[in-house]
């Protein structure tokens, strides 16, 4: 499976989030690991932001 | 529950053109009734114990919304932040926290009035009697005034609803100086042009009211503050402001240093970012778009209280 890399910044209190994330477990070991969990969860649970918006193409 | 199963610990009428400073202790319900047919209550609110910790508008309009009702609290400035009183009993619902209290340069720079009645004079006049100051009157919580947002996201006030008879009951959660005041507006529709006289009353808690509604007297957060966590404890007793020579700023989280956090993502995924790109409300960079999408995801899975957050948008 083809993969890109994608660069997130965050800064040393956002890190601090995902150390909790990652001591809670379940989504990822790595900063990395986590962010792609979280945002595959969000587009998983909002599929309506991924449709093309009514004026698209207007 | 009636007044009648509460012990009355005092009573007072306000009439037009005054208002009231008055201690409810922790426990206590301070009880405000419409004698007339609807008339705004503006309100204020201190530490009883270090007036420095006042009635904040704005963190109780964060946490309640813009209209706090039954069930709602009135919370204390920063850095103190704490809840002052819960709205136990509200007969109506139509309270505002986006008007400031009215004042005399109001009525003189929209109406041409000398001389009004405004809520920032009788509040000032209220707290006198406690020592304090007209500088220490603040944005005021307006019972029963009736507060709409218009098309064009302006604040309108509405024509009051509350009837004689209607109440809000107010349970302290500690010593608090309670000021409320008989609104001075009679020339808008907040009190329907007419001002009218407010009964209140401070009460006691029936063991039932505490169990129900009073909050423990400690503080819950480390940041909720008091004058013992700040680098300067006293109160500034001049008016000049002068410069600290050895000043040396200590900022509480500085510098602000940023990390790269590498996502992997397969085409499949990447075709994910590129529907949120077209959705517009997500950033215009891929790692924009990641990071708006997983911290939305966060706050709707991990943050308490308000959420006030519409991904995308």
């Amino acid at each position: 499976m083809a993969e890109r890399t994608v660069v997130v910044e965050v800064n040393q209190q956002q890190a601090q989030m995902l150390d909790r994330l990652i001591s809670e477990g379940g989504l990822g070991e790595t900063y990395g690991e986590v962010v792609r969990s979280g945002f595959l969860r969000f587009c998983r649970e909002h599929p309506e932001l991924l449709r093309p918006t009514d004026d698209a193409g207007a | 529950m009636s007044v009648a199963e509460r012990e009355v610990l005092y009573e007072h009428v306000m009439e037009p053109g005054s208002g009231k400073a008055v201690p409810v202790l922790r426990g206590q319900i301070l009880r405000i009734e419409q004698i007339g047919n609807g008339q705004c209550a503006d309100f204020n609110a201190f530490n009883l114990h270090d007036y420095k910790e006042y009635f904040h508008t704005g963190r109780t309009r964060h946490l309640h919304g813009l209209f706090p009702a039954e069930g709602d609290m009135l919370w204390s400035a920063p850095p103190r932040e704490r809840p002052m009183f819960t709205i136990i009993r509200d007969t109506v619902g139509t309270n505002d926290v986006q008007y400031p209290r009215c004042t005399g340069f109001l009525y003189e720079y929209q109406y041409g009035f000398v001389q009004h009645t405004n809520c920032h004079d009788i509040l000032a006049e209220a707290i006198r009697e406690y020592g304090l100051t007209p500088d220490d009157v603040h944005d005021s919580f307006n019972f029963w005034m009736h507060v709409g947002v218009d098309p064009d996201e302006k604040l309108y006030i509405k024509r009051m609803l509350a009837q004689p008879g209607d109440y809000v009951e107010l349970l302290a959660h500690f010593d608090i100086l309670a000021v409320p005041n008989v609104c001075g507006a009679d020339i808008f529709s907040t009190s329907n042009f007419e001002l009218k006289p407010l009964k209140i009353q401070v009460l006691a808690a029936t063991d039932d009211d505490r169990d129900r509604w009073l909050q423990p007297e400690e503080r819950q957060y480390r940041n909720q503050r008091t004058p013992a966590d700040f680098k300067l404890k006293e109160i500034k007793a001049t008016r000049e402001l002068e410069r600290d020579a050895s000043y040396t700023p200590e900022w509480p989280v500085y510098p602000i240093v940023k990390q790269p956090v590498e996502v992997a993502l397969s085409d499949d995924e990447l075709e994910l970012v590129e529907a949120l790109r077209r959705n517009g409300g997500f950033g215009q960079s891929d790692g924009e778009i990641v990071r708006h999408a997983f911290f939305s995801w966060w706050i709707e899975h991990y943050m308490r209280g308000p959420k006030q957050h519409h991904a995308g948008e």
